[in-house]
């Protein structure tokens, strides 16, 4: 377990290595950050270069990442051009919010999920299992910067149940919550729907139905324990997935987490914020990546981690 | 006549048939599996049932522990510790399950759930039928793999159905089965999977725990060698037809169908003769779709004739009945078996 957990940390630290080096070289590649930021707001060229040669942009490419990467290493992405402030910092502080909406469309995902795919795999091709197919290929097809505006019409507009925007509000987190899991359920519903089927005609179900078990513990201890098996990979990716998808639902709700963050840095050309953002998503999704597989050890006595 | 001691179990005329689509999409087929067979399990008695894939064996299995999925049609009377389960609800057969009867099945690994300790599926049943706690449970289920033959019980216990051998396995599938101390024991080729040193062991246990528990064993196999080695009694069933039935001993030495005698030219064993070919039974079985209207194994019979495919032979005989009518006369054959120990 030591020694899967070294092994992991290096590697992580590799990803992110070359995750820092390929944005901070995308970034430079697409024009100088300062004459991005600072055109629009009118300043002369002088002030320009004056600006280069403070920041230290003038300095030869190699020198910058090098500096860069020296910095990164500390956790110091530097000073946002926005908001004057240490990137990290600011990208630390948004971060409880967006763990929260993470977690919270997780939790939504396994609460609408597994209730659906045990509905539809009691009778295969029942109307029953057609409508949540309906649905799941709803969920999947509808994108979620459509689907979060149609929410708050409907339950924060025309029903007022919820609030437009913020986290203040109590349930403030429901609509986000609800627009971030849509995808996660329909995957996870046709997933968990197939290994149903296919657990319910293995060997081991007919063994505990000669045994004379109940059926609730037929369906929990040996038909979705194993069936869940598959799904809890997909889990896994649907967290990390979830924070791509921050980016657009975060915006649409006007939610304080690193995604709508992203999505300034973008807009105003803030280099630092936008590096420090893309590694820390790298770092949330290697976390994200490791807590699967321990969580799949956890449920698969056949897998050992090493 | 009263019956002091009711049959631990009793098939009466049982038919089983499934639907299935048929080719094309041509409307639905239904299959018969099993037709109108009828045997008896006394207490103590170790029944064979005998026949290749597809005779319908596995089905009277599953039938008797009323197992079969709701697409097959059952009718005929199940009859278990004299009880008639013919029109038994689930929760009636699910009470009885593993509780009265109890199963060990072919595959012993796919047959035991991959995420589920050792310990925690024998302590199933006991749970379940006997209200056992959690602790009394395990105490009891370790007990239980020690009681067949499992060393360092309490080790085993912890462990996960993939770190153990077959035989291993197939041995935690029989303390499952006899947790709860049931009457009868049905155990659909329990050693199929196994390596032949390995089948040895696990017959040889299965036969101590009918001596050990009293209980009755049906067992069921495509393998004629074993069930001459392990039952009293046997059944051959050919396309889901009891063709003969009897002592084991006198079916084996004197086979009065022809299909008996094939599935015995089958059995290899080293005093047959070197040079000696096997006589394989030309064709394979198939399905009957509906009430057999001719002997069923008319179509691969060497002796077949006109009178063979106007109907279906009864079985008769009494105590070794056979349904040809033609069968072979008593001749006593050099080699075969009856139980031994």
């Amino acid at each position: 377990m030591i020694r899967f957990l070294g092994a992991r940390v290096l590697g992580a630290a590799l990803v992110l290595w070359v995750v820092a080096s390929l944005t901070f070289l995308a970034v430079m590649a697409s024009g100088d950050p300062i004459t991005a930021a600072l055109q629009s707001t009118g300043a002369s060229p002088e002030m320009i270069d004056q600006v280069r040669t403070e920041l230290g942009y003038d300095r030869p490419l190699a020198v910058q990442y090098v500096d860069f990467l020296a910095h990164a290493v500390r956790g110091d992405f530097g000073e946002s051009f926005r908001y004057g402030k240490d990137a990290m910092g600011l990208v630390a502080g948004r971060l409880p919010n967006t763990i929260a909406l993470a977690l919270a469309a997780l939790a939504v995902t396994v609460a609408l999920g597994v209730p659906l795919a045990l509905a539809a795999s009691w009778r295969p091709n029942s109307p029953v299992d057609r409508l949540v197919s309906l649905v799941c290929a709803g969920g999947q097809a509808i994108p979620n910067f459509v689907l979060g505006p149609v929410l708050l019409l409907v339950f924060a507009v025309a029903i007022p149940l919820f609030p437009v925007s913020g986290t203040t509000a109590p349930f403030a987190i429901v609509l986000p919550a609800l627009t971030l899991a849509a995808y996660p359920v329909a995957r996870l519903v046709r997933v968990l729907r197939a290994g149903i089927l296919e657990a319910r005609s293995a060997d081991y179900v007919r063994t505990a139905r000669s045994k004379g078990l109940r059926p609730s513990r037929i369906v929990s201890r040996h038909v979705l324990a194993n069936a869940m098996l598959p799904s809890v990979t997909v889990l896994g990716l649907q967290v990390a997935g979830t924070l791509g998808g921050a980016v657009v639902v975060e915006t649409v709700f006007s939610w304080p987490g690193v995604g709508s963050l992203a999505r300034d840095a973008l807009m105003s050309s803030d280099v630092n914020l936008a590096l420090a953002v893309v590694v820390a998503f790298a770092a949330a999704v290697l976390v994200v990546n490791l807590v699967t597989d321990a969580v799949y050890a956890l449920v698969d006595p056949r897998i050992r981690l090493t | 006549m009263v019956e002091a001691d009711p049959p631990t179990l009793r098939l009466r005329g049982l038919t089983v048939e499934f639907d299935r689509p048929g080719h094309l999409g041509a409307g639905v087929e239904s299959l018969r599996a099993v037709h109108e067979a009828s045997l008896q399990l006394r207490k103590g008695e170790v029944v064979g049932v005998v026949g290749e894939s597809g005779s319908g064996k596995s089905t009277l299995g599953l039938a008797a522990m009323g197992l079969l999925r709701a697409a097959a049609r059952v009718s005929g009377t199940v009859e278990i510790g004299g009880v008639d389960m013919s029109a038994a609800s689930e929760p009636m057969w699910r009470r009885r399950r593993g509780s009265d009867v109890g199963m060990v099945f072919q595959e012993p690994m796919t047959a035991l759930n991959p995420v589920m300790a050792v310990w925690a599926q024998i302590a199933e049943p006991l749970r379940e039928h006997r209200g056992m706690s959690r602790a009394s449970a395990r105490r009891r289920a370790v007990e239980l793999l020690a009681e067949v033959g499992i060393r360092e019980p309490e080790r085993v216990a912890r462990m996960y159905p993939h770190q153990l051998s077959g035989g291993m396995r197939q041995r935690v599938g029989i303390a499952m089965a006899i947790g709860c101390e049931p009457a009868l024991l049905i155990a659909d080729e329990p050693t199929t999977a196994l390596d032949v040193s390995v089948q040895a062991q696990i017959l040889e246990l299965l036969v101590a725990l009918v001596g050990r528990m009293g209980l009755s064993l049906l067992l069921i196999s495509h393998n004629l060698g074993v069930i001459a080695e392990t039952t009293d009694r046997v059944v051959v069933m050919y396309r889901g037809c009891v063709v003969e039935s009897g002592a084991t001993r006198e079916v084996v030495s004197a086979p009065a169908h022809p299909y008996t005698r094939g599935l015995l030219d089958c059995v290899l064993s080293l005093d047959r003769p070197r040079d000696e070919p096997l006589h394989p039974i030309p064709g394979s079985v198939t399905p009957l779709a509906g009430a057999p209207r001719a002997c069923p194994f008319a179509e691969r019979c060497a002796r077949v004739g006109d009178v063979c495919l106007t109907g279906l032979p009864e079985l008769r005989g009494g105590a070794h009945a056979c349904a040809c009518v033609d069968p072979i006369a008593g001749r006593a054959r050099a080699s075969g078996g009856g139980r031994h120990g």
